[in-house]
């Protein structure tokens, strides 16, 4: 009998949820339209890299309308309202760009772009639309000391669905949930999906931006990360 | 004392949380013991440690992720409440509203197991629905031509040959055959018509073991036409395969085939729940979602705040049904009344006399005695909660209503105790109150007599001391829009105090009510008089906000102190015609209720809907921390109370049901809004 009400039990919960956020969602309003990105510290995949008159500035965020430069020398100068040419580097491909100095905080300096190409915008838009995700984690209340216990080191989920446990397991350290798939990363492995398979490069490359867009990260969730930025580099190599 | 929902602090039993994806599962120290449940109610579960009350996680979820999603909370409390999961669960108490909402659904005689949550194919096929439901319909008409004369004069001498065993099992084999057919048929229509089929199970049931497919997928039915064909033709489905098989099959096997579809049918013609006759009437007299809202609330009069007309389609629909159930169940008490005439001595002397006493004839006329329990405890049960309830709640009411005499003579202090409580009296001093009172008389109105006229002069202003009144307006093109219904206590005709244009609409008297008539002139003149009212425009804006709570069907449940502290942190906003309120896809931070006007609802640029007086907007930005879905404009001079968030959260907290009534009109109208608007939104998208 008990297993009967296990599965009825299952069975109600899985139907009688619903979400404001995914309806939303279908509708085209969400959170991640115009969202800037932040940039994970070693490895940028699929986002362009910047460069103003050959030499390479550091890129702290990026969105589809423009992007957050660090500037410390003062190359791009310090009127807002200039008009630049910036050079974005995909890959091996690269793309000039006139934009326009809107604002500088200290060494920041925040860029908007007027002309970059309908193309390059849709996947850009499209990157960032699966790493934003991860602006919206939260990490999941501690177990209290009379409550539930977690069966996990951290557990971080977000309204959308999208969530991360840290396991202590010896090969497993953690359990990605993007869009409702689930995958495992593993110690020095390629991550994998639940049932084994290799993840490609690209989905690799979503999942470090996702996990680098997480807000206050948790010391094990930058460890995580380091160590998949590792991964990734090597794997380049 | 038992704590009402807010207050309950839920202390779950030793257990741990495992996350699986986007889903955790709660197990105890049995691990049979486990619950799934989404991983946004993470920190529900985290929280159920008995430290804190339900409103005090709400507050910490909501202060943490900016939104909480209050009817998966509350359903996932119910569950774990239902699954004997709290420790203290005998202390938590759920309003009526709530309790109605959590258990829409009541528990029925069968055992399932599931074998598929989804089947979901790659695209729809509605033209390939509509040729498999037309010829299965035309299947199923022919195949009533074997339907019999004397279906119980067939049956006896079909059944006088045979002993019970065989009897039983054949006709358990048969509506089992009929049933899988029917929902294999089902799965098969719902994949061509939705791309989806929900639910697939192996069923014991008295219809014996059959296949069944769930009926969530029926929600997504967009066109009248193919809804009816379905139903119909899921009424009828026994019959094709009565038609299909009869050139194969013998007599012996056609005749408990042709009985037991006569009996599914027959059944599911039924007017009550679950039946596809019943959810045919339901889709084509209820077919938006919004009615389907007041359908699980059970309670039309909470719709008003969205649809007016909701309740009144409701009652129709249980007028209908009332007639429609009557007619049913007289058919069948006949039709128990020849099976028990004919079989039923057959049932007893198996029990007292025959020698044959074998297992499988125990097991017959245990499944025969199981099946005639069940039905009629089931048609009591129905009688009584759609037929004779609906109809006693009529008659009190109707006794009520007869017993209700309006007091001939209300004295000044009686009308003094009931307007002193309104609180935009409360600004006069007892003095100037005593005035107002003394150059004003109470009025009363019968059923249906004009209060006010569009039109009209204003010279007075209304106090509603008993009844209800309606609020009517005409229009240009003298169409008649109806607008909103006051309930007593409120005021209505304010609009003479600050400016000497004609009422702006027809006010009606529902039943017999009584007003209180008060002239401009005096309350102008103990305005001037008195200290703490000086601006007849603030007081005039004090009885609008007054008027929407007291009126409104959804906020009227609000505590007074509720009230109070919404009207304290709320704002008046002015709007013109053609003026935009918010744009689709800006920062949402505050509510906004319709105190006068009416506003249109545009998506993608798209206009979807106009709300009007008494209804609210911008909650789904709150609720869910998203952007605005849509666009608002004034579609004529408008007056709004704008509600920040966090005064709107304080007072969520509070009040659960609320929260859950306005997420679930937040959903309906995102359902609305995706529906009307696909072709803007695709290109929006792109």
């Amino acid at each position: 009998m008990m297993l009967w009400r296990k599965k009825r039990i299952a069975q109600a919960a899985d139907e009688r949820f619903s979400s404001v956020q995914a309806l939303a969602r279908q509708l085209g309003v969400q959170r991640r339209m115009n969202a800037r990105i932040l940039y994970p510290r070693r490895i940028t995949g699929p986002l362009p890299s910047v460069s103003f008159s050959g030499q390479p500035i550091q890129i702290a965020d990026i969105s589809v309308g423009g992007c957050c430069l660090i500037d410390p020398f003062e190359i791009l100068g310090k009127d807002v309202g200039n008009e630049l040419t910036l050079t974005l580097h995909f890959g091996d491909t690269q793309v000039r760009v006139l934009s326009r100095l809107v604002g500088r905080v200290e060494h920041r300096r925040h860029i908007q772009f007027l002309n970059l190409p309908q193309p390059r915008l849709e996947s850009l838009r499209l990157v960032i639309a699966e790493a934003v995700g991860g602006a919206a984690m939260k990490q999941n209340w501690p177990s209290e000391k009379n409550g539930p216990q977690i069966s996990v080191r951290e557990m971080w989920s977000s309204l959308i669905g999208d969530s991360l446990a840290l396991t202590d397991e010896v090969h497993k350290t953690a359990q990605l949930t993007l869009n409702g798939r689930t995958y495992d990363l593993h110690k020095n492995a390629w991550p994998t999906r639940a049932g084994g398979e290799r993840v490609t490069r690209a989905k690799f490359m979503a999942m470090l931006l996702f996990l680098a867009n997480i807000p206050h990260p948790s010391a094990g969730v930058q460890i995580l990360l380091a160590e998949l930025e590792a991964l990734a580099l090597e794997e380049s190599r | 004392m038992t704590p009402n929902l807010e207050s309950f602090r839920p202390k779950l039993r030793t257990g741990r949380v495992i996350p699986q994806g986007s889903r955790i599962i709660f197990e105890t120290e049995n691990p049979y013991n486990q619950i799934v449940l989404p991983m946004a109610l993470a920190d529900l579960v985290l929280l159920c440690s008995g430290q804190f009350s339900v409103r005090e996680i709400v507050d910490k979820v909501y202060k943490k992720q900016g939104a909480v999603p209050f009817r998966s909370m509350l359903t996932a409390i119910h569950l774990l409440h239902q699954g004997g999961f709290f420790e203290n669960g005998d202390q938590l108490a759920l309003s009526p509203h709530l309790q109605s909402w959590m258990e829409p659904r009541r528990s029925r005689w069968h055992l399932s197991w599931r074998f598929g949550q989804r089947i979901a194919a790659a695209h729809r096929s509605p033209l390939a629905f509509y040729f498999l439901t037309l010829g299965l319909l035309l299947t199923s008409i022919f195949g009533l031509q074997f339907f019999p004369g004397n279906i119980f004069a067939d049956a006896q001498s079909w059944s006088s040959e045979r002993s019970w065993t065989e009897l039983m099992l054949a006709l358990l084999a048969a509506s089992s055959v009929l049933q899988t057919w029917r929902y294999l048929l089902c799965g098969i229509q719902l994949l061509l018509l939705t791309s989806k089929a929900y639910n697939m199970s192996l069923r014991l049931s008295p219809w014996g073991v059959h296949l069944h497919v769930g009926d969530e997928a029926n929600d997504l039915f967009e066109n009248r036409l193919y809804t009816s064909m379905f139903h119909i033709s899921q009424i009828l489905a026994s019959w094709s395969l009565i038609l299909i098989a009869s050139p194969f099959v013998s007599s012996d096997i056609l005749q408990p085939l042709i009985l037991t579809g006569s009996l599914i049918s027959f059944w599911e013609l039924n007017p009550f729940r679950s039946s596809e006759g019943r959810k045919l009437v339901r889709a084509l007299l209820i077919p938006t979602d919004r009615d389907v809202i007041s359908w699980h609330f059970d309670a039309g009069n909470l719709l008003h705040s969205i649809n007016p007309e909701g309740g009144r389609k409701d009652q129709d629909f249980a007028r209908l049904c009332a007639i429609w159930g009557v007619v049913w169940l007289s058919g069948s008490f006949f039709l128990l009344y020849q099976i028990a005439k004919q079989f039923g001595a057959g049932v007893l002397g198996q029990l007292t006399h025959d020698s044959d006493h074998t297992l499988g004839a125990w097991l017959a006329v245990g499944a025969w005695l199981a099946t005639l329990y069940y039905s009629v405890q089931a048609m009591v049960e129905i009688l009584f909660l759609s037929v004779v309830q609906p109809y006693w709640d009529a008659l009190i009411g109707r006794i009520k209503r007869l017993a209700f005499r309006p007091r001939k003579e209300w004295s000044q202090a009686e009308v003094l105790k009931n307007i002193e409580g309104l609180p935009l009296f409360s600004h006069f001093h007892e003095q100037f109150l005593e005035k107002i009172v003394t150059h004003s008389q109470v009025v009363e109105y019968n059923d249906g007599q004009t209060i006010l006229r569009q039109g009209d002069a204003a010279r007075e202003l209304y106090v509603l001391l008993e009844g209800d009144v309606e609020v009517i307006r005409r229009t240009s093109s003298l169409t008649e829009d109806w607008v909103s219904i006051i309930s007593a206590l409120s005021v209505f005709g304010e609009g003479a105090l600050v400016d000497d244009t004609p009422r702006a609409a027809q006010i009606l008297a529902r039943r017999r009510v009584t007003v209180l008539c008060v002239p401009v002139h005096a309350i102008r003149q103990v305005a001037l008089e008195s200290q703490s009212v000086r601006q007849l425009e603030v007081f005039r804006n004090a009885i609008m906000v007054n008027q929407f709570f007291a009126s409104s069907p959804v906020f009227r449940s609000l505590s007074v102190s509720s009230i109070e502290f919404l009207c304290s942190r709320g704002t008046l906003e002015y709007f013109d015609e053609q003026q935009t309120v918010f744009k689709q896809g800006e920062r949402g931070d505050s509510l906004y209720l319709i105190l006068r006007g009416s506003v249109d609802v545009e998506v993608h640029g798209m206009n979807i809907k106009r709300l009007r007086q008494g209804s609210f907007f911008g909650e789904i930005a709150l609720i869910a921390n998203i952007p605005r879905t849509a666009s608002i404009i004034a579609a004529e001079p408008s007056v709004f109370f704008k509600i920040s968030s966090d005064a709107f959260w304080e007072v969520l907290v509070e009040h659960m049901d609320l929260g859950v009534f306005i997420e679930t009109v937040s959903e309906t109208r995102l359902k609305e809004d995706l529906a009307l608007a696909p072709l803007k939104r695709a290109s929006g998208d792109s």
